[in-house]
């Protein structure tokens, strides 16, 4: 029985009438004094950053070396989006809410605004909500960690889960040992980018053979106005350990466009697994195309030991522009990668999305669903990559791509690349394109379904082997993006 | 762009060629060296040629040896037509309706009809080897069949106009009016003399409701690159059936583009490449749906053995308001052997929601317990898999609606296929 | 007042003229069939009913419970007590059977202003209601009618009915695809839902549906306006002559 299908599809109805007249609902800014760093970007400004965080010198290196690669790279000009020129000098790469200056020790030192703020994102920031929820979060606002729960009880387990910053404080060599090992300073430009300038982000570390106790949660939230958001996440299972980490984005409403470049790291030992899963509501626009984040992110995971395991689920909703290919690297024997992915397009959006898999050890497997959803004048691109090299032998694939378009104003497009050295490797890529037929909501809505929820009941089912993969709390809110996003596409 | 002494000496020699044609020809071969002047040959930071590294695999030497089966292609019954220096020899006289000139004489007998349809299809306009081609052109054939007119046989067209080893561009022209029907097959197996590279360039048009049946057989000699464009216009009702087999050249690059321009136009392609020691052979197909109610099919097999490389680059683009498409592709490839490679990209680019469309792909190598059943059931091993590759590769001939075709083509795959390596076992 | 009330109805579909003044009054309680042959405006009517774009009211008035059906939307009839058996069921894959259930359900009693069903209370309401109609829980949880039989399609069309209440139900050539037992269970529970509240408009090709479901009045419908109206012994008068010697007749 699918309780929670039921529910949220209730509750998108709520949303709906609540919301009649809705734009983006999470288009608040808060009303915080800010310490940032001057606009533009120089080797100063890379120091600034630096310097703020109180690095190593060998960290300081690190960027600057990665700035000094950055100015060299060419933008990447082969994704299917339509990308405005972005003055890179006219950004701040750095602002910290001033009041966090001196960094939260618990709760009660955060700053209460900023709670609210949080409050009205609807994440269970204070520790008895969590409590019912089981879940730690990290929260990066603007550029900065604000405030890490659930410490002394994932610290019991020998799991840390801290703001990056603090990781090049409190265990320095192991972020030496992991910081560009899968994402590498020059892998490309808005990595390159990210590394220079990166200002914080989540560190996760498992250590051997335990099992995480709870699902690690980081919300991120652009605030400031003309500032660039790149966090940096690191996340480390050692040999045996289990960790789920969920992303939830979201950004005030803006009539510029703002920029956002993260790297996500992601190393998996023997045997270890790592579920990722976001869900991803920045700022998308108005309905005229005016403003919205760019989303320029790299994320990547390698199995770099034998059995272990990587899987990516993503639900992009929000964004102007989404440039992003969660992949694995599935470098140990019998490795396990797997992308689940949701991609909503509506009004002017662009998203150009999807994932690698580089099948390097014998018996790997990976696993794609990828599901693409077109509406207004939105353009969705699917682009992967799934490459067996000739040591790969018994490697496995298998993708399926689905388009659904709403409205003949759209466009829905996949473009996978699929190359194979390996003989004994078996690749299979499926590829569908539908739209949702007027039978299906004339049925729907026969049986007392307006036409919007017999859209978002529709899509849903859509949508549902990549739904069923996110954890319970993530699901309902995803379930209620996939109704939100697609308002006012049909009719 | 900086150009390297190969494509210079390709725009010396189309500098010096020019003079030889009619004024409005050589306004476009004009045009056509400037476009390649330009970009010169294509390369692998090019989208489109990805996989398929022109400029510097012709640059490379390619081994030498005999072409890829060394069984020649024979339809008993069809009409045979053979362009040499010399001139044109049919078998048979043409039917009535039924026009088919070497390109040299087309140029300036056929003014009119040349002029009317060359260089028209927008997906030659912007590529850089058909301006080259353009500028080049030299062998190749016209086949034009009046209103109605129905070929009553198979032609089979064997091009052997190559001077010597040089470069050799060929153009071909095929215009069916409104209901005309042909069945044409291309035999590209190399003489002796056969140039090391050839590129040739076909243009079909096909007005309401004609049908072309289109098939072409390349079985190049090794060191041969064998590099052809094939770009179809349909008009409404309009069928375009095409095969091609490529189981010669070292280098080959099969590509089509249709544009289904007509209401209820249909298109029907399939392929099989059948590769050995180091062929690379990339077939590349872009069939675009301009307006609505248009449908087609593709369906490709590869077979790589060796360190062979097959290429399958497959779009269908479907345009604004082109409702009511339907359309499907499917590729499959066997890899025979742990040096053999296999890239695919199967593509959609889709800008109307009414649309039916579906792709899929897949490499992998021969099932072994399909190998195991046969086996025990008292097949030797090396005829179980020349069995179950046979049958894998079957499927695209599927394409092909006449029986006695079928056959010809049939026994060319089986030929190719007892000489692949790890095969015949 | 009668249930429904159709007056003088004009439908066009494609620019084409289908149905040609429709007069028709049902009471509550009554169970009504209407016969015709193909292309008489039959599966017409019932989409003009329930308000399936492309159906054009050109003239006449439909009202129901005293109200104009015509003004309301799809969603908005359905609430009001309109339901449409479909000839052909529509597949929505990746929704289960039970949330489409719940959710039609609820947005219903929402519309109506009566509060919504819990999980629990919902599941006991639906076996008790599939158990009659054996629609196992398998179907259940089953995509909406994705790999249904046609028997399992037409007994899940009538328990979405059974769930839903509805005060005048349409049924479009109920019996289409069915064999003799599959028709019998689904006759079954029509019958059981047979309600003083309740009207059916039972849309036929075939006398032998009506065997089962008896209704109280008979319509012919033929080329788009009700020629003859009559008892249940119309249906038999039918089967034994045919349409084409009463529309002959009629014309």
């Amino acid at each position: 029985m699918n309780g929670n299908v039921m529910t949220t599809v209730e509750e998108n109805r709520q949303d709906v009438e609540q919301l009649a007249k809705r734009e983006y609902e999470f288009g608040f800014v808060t009303d915080i004094e800010s310490d940032r760093a001057p606009k533009g970007l120089s080797e100063d400004i890379v120091r600034f950053i630096s310097a703020k965080k109180n690095e190593p010198e060998w960290m300081l290196e690190w960027r600057l070396e990665a700035y000094r690669r950055w100015l060299k790279m060419p933008k990447p000009d082969w994704a299917k989006l339509n990308i405005p020129e972005i003055d890179f000098q006219d950004l701040y790469y750095y602002s910290a809410p001033k009041s966090q200056a001196d960094g939260p020790k618990s709760l009660d030192e955060v700053d209460p605004e900023l709670l609210a703020t949080y409050e009205k994102l609807g994440i269970p920031l204070s520790e008895q909500k969590i409590l019912a929820g089981v879940v730690a979060v990290d929260a990066v606002f603007d550029s900065v960690s604000v405030v890490t729960t659930f410490k002394a009880k994932l610290a019991e387990a020998g799991v840390i889960f801290c703001p990056i910053s603090e990781a090049l404080q409190s265990h320095p060599e192991l972020v030496k040992k992991y910081l560009g090992t899968v994402v590498p300073q020059s892998d490309n430009y808005y990595a390159a980018l990210n590394s220079a300038v990166f200002s914080d982000g989540s560190f996760v570390y498992v250590p051997k053979g335990v099992r995480c106790p709870m699902e690690l949660s980081t919300y991120f939230r652009i605030n400031e106005r003309n500032t660039g958001q790149f966090e940096r996440t690191l996340i480390i299972a050692e040999e045996g350990a289990y960790v789920s980490y969920l992303e939830g984005c979201t950004a005030p409403q803006r009539d510029e466009n703002q920029l956002h470049a993260a790297v996500v790291e992601l190393v998996a030992h023997e045997s270890a697994e790592i579920k990722y899963s976001t869900v991803q509501n920045w700022y998308p626009g108005n309905a005229e195309g005016e403003g919205g984040i760019y989303n320029f992110v790299t994320k990547r995971g390698d199995c770099r030991e034998a059995n272990a395991k990587i899987s990516w689920t993503q639900v992009e909703t929000g964004s102007a522009i989404t440039w992003k290919y969660p992949s694995c690297i599935l470098r140990g024997d019998n490795s396990v990668g797997e992308f689940y992915s949701i991609a909503i397009t509506n009004n002017y959006q662009q998203a150009d999305t999807g994932t690698k898999m580089i099948h390097l050890g014998r018996n790997t497997t990976s696993r794609i669903i990828a599901k693409g959803i077109s509406a207004g004048k939105s353009q969705s691109t699917y682009r992967g990559l799934v490459s067996s090299h000739a040591k790969a032998t018994g490697a496995r694939n298998f993708t399926q791509c689905d388009s659904l378009l709403i409205g003949d104003q759209c466009g829905a497009h996949t473009v996978p690349y699929i190359e194979s050295h390996t003989p004994s490797a078996v690749i299979e890529h499926e590829a569908t394109t539908s739209k949702i037929s007027e039978d299906q909501l004339f049925y729907c809505q026969q049986r007392g379904l307006s036409e919007e929820e017999a859209v978002a009941l529709i899509v849903n089912g859509f949508c549902k082997d990549v739904l069923q993969q996110l954890p319970m709390e993530f699901a309902v809110e995803a379930q209620k993006l996939v109704g939100i996003s697609l308002e006012g596409s049909v009719g | 762009m900086e150009l390297n002494a190969f494509e210079n000496s390709l725009l010396e020699r189309a500098d010096s060629a020019r003079d030889r044609l009619p004024a409005w020809a050589e306004q476009l071969a004009t045009a056509g060296a400037a476009r390649f002047a330009q970009s010169g040959l294509p390369h692998r930071r090019l989208e489109a040629w990805k996989y398929t590294d022109l400029k510097s695999r012709l640059e490379a030497k390619r081994p030498e040896g005999a072409q890829g089966s060394r069984a020649a292609f024979h339809l008993g019954g069809a009409l045979e037509v053979i362009l040499t220096k010399e001139g044109m020899h049919t078998s048979a006289p043409l039917g009535e309706g039924v026009r088919i000139f070497p390109l040299n004489d087309a140029l300036t007998k056929e003014p009119a009809l040349l002029q009317k349809h060359m260089g028209t299809n927008k997906a030659l306009q912007q590529d850089a080897l058909t301006g080259l081609n353009t500028a080049l052109m030299q062998d190749g054939f016209v086949l034009h069949l009046a209103q109605g007119v129905t070929l009553n046989r198979p032609i089979v067209l064997r091009v052997e106009v190559g001077e010597g080893e040089a470069p050799s561009f060929a153009r071909n022209l095929i215009v069916l009016e409104e209901g005309a029907s042909a069945v044409l097959i291309e035999d590209w197996a190399a003489p002796q003399s056969a140039p090391q590279l050839r590129h040739a360039v076909t243009e079909i048009m096909l007005a309401d409701k004609a049908s072309l049946a289109h098939v072409r057989v390349q079985d190049e000699k090794l060191e041969a690159a064998h590099l052809s464009l094939v770009a179809a216009d349909l008009e409404a009702g309009a069928k375009y059936h095409q095969f091609a087999l490529n189981v010669g050249a070292g280098l080959t690059r099969s590509e089509t583009h249709v544009h289904l321009g007509g209401e209820g136009a249909h298109a029907e392609l399939g392929g099989s490449f059948l590769l050995n020691g180091l062929q690379h052979c990339d077939t590349t197909t872009v069939v675009t749906h301009a307006v609505p109610n248009c449908t087609c099919r593709e369906v490709f097999r590869g077979v790589m053995a060796d360190r062979s490389r097959g290429v399958f680059q497959g779009k269908i683009a479907v345009a604004p308001h082109a409702q009511k498409t339907d359309a499907k592709m499917e590729t499959r490839a066997l890899l025979l052997s742990d040096r053999a490679e296999m890239d695919a990209k199967p593509e959609l680019e889709i800008y109307a929601d009414d649309v039916k469309c579906a792709h899929g792909a897949t490499i992998g190598t021969l099932d072994e317990q399909s190998v195991f059943y046969l086996q025990s059931r008292g097949i030797p091993l090396p005829v179980a898999r020349r069995m179950l590759i046979g049958a894998f590769v079957e499927d695209a001939l599927d394409v092909v609606s006449d029986v006695d075709l079928q056959a010809a083509l049939r026994a060319v795959i089986d030929q190719r296929l007892s000489r692949l390596e790890g095969v015949a076992g | 007042m009668s249930l429904l009330e159709i007056k003088d109805l004009h439908v066009d579909v494609g620019g084409k003229e289908i149905l040609k003044g429709i007069n028709l009054e049902i009471e509550a309680g009554k169970i009504h069939a209407i016969m015709g042959p193909n292309g008489s405006g039959k599966s017409t009517l019932s989409y003009t009913l329930s308000g399936r774009e492309g159906y054009e009211v050109t003239s006449g008035s439909i009202l129901f419970k005293g109200r104009d059906l015509t003004e309301m939307s799809i969603d908005e009839r359905a609430a009001a007590g309109v339901f449409l058996a479909f000839q052909y069921p529509i597949e929505i894959p990746g929704v289960t059977n039970m949330t489409f259930l719940r959710t039609a359900v609820n947005a219903q009693r929402k519309a109506r202003g009566e509060s919504e069903m819990d999980a629990a209370s919902f599941l006991r309401f639906v076996r008790e209601k599939a158990a009659q109609l054996k629609v196992s829980d398998d179907m259940l949880k089953r995509p909406l009618n994705v790999g249904f039989s046609g028997g399992e399609k037409k007994r899940n069309e009538i328990l979405q009915m059974a769930l839903l209440e509805p005060s005048l139900a349409v049924l479009d050539e109920t019996d289409s695809g069915l064999d003799i037992d599959a028709l019998k269970v689904v006759s079954e529970g029509v019958n059981a839902l047979r309600d003083p509240e309740r009207a059916m408009l039972v849309i036929t090709h075939y006398q032998r549906l009506l065997d089962h479901i008896v209704p109280d009045v008979v319509h012919v419908l033929a080329n788009g306006r009700i020629i003859k109206t009559g008892g249940k012994d119309l249906a038999l008068e039918l089967e034994k002559s045919g349409y084409e010697g009463l529309i002959e007749s009629a014309a």
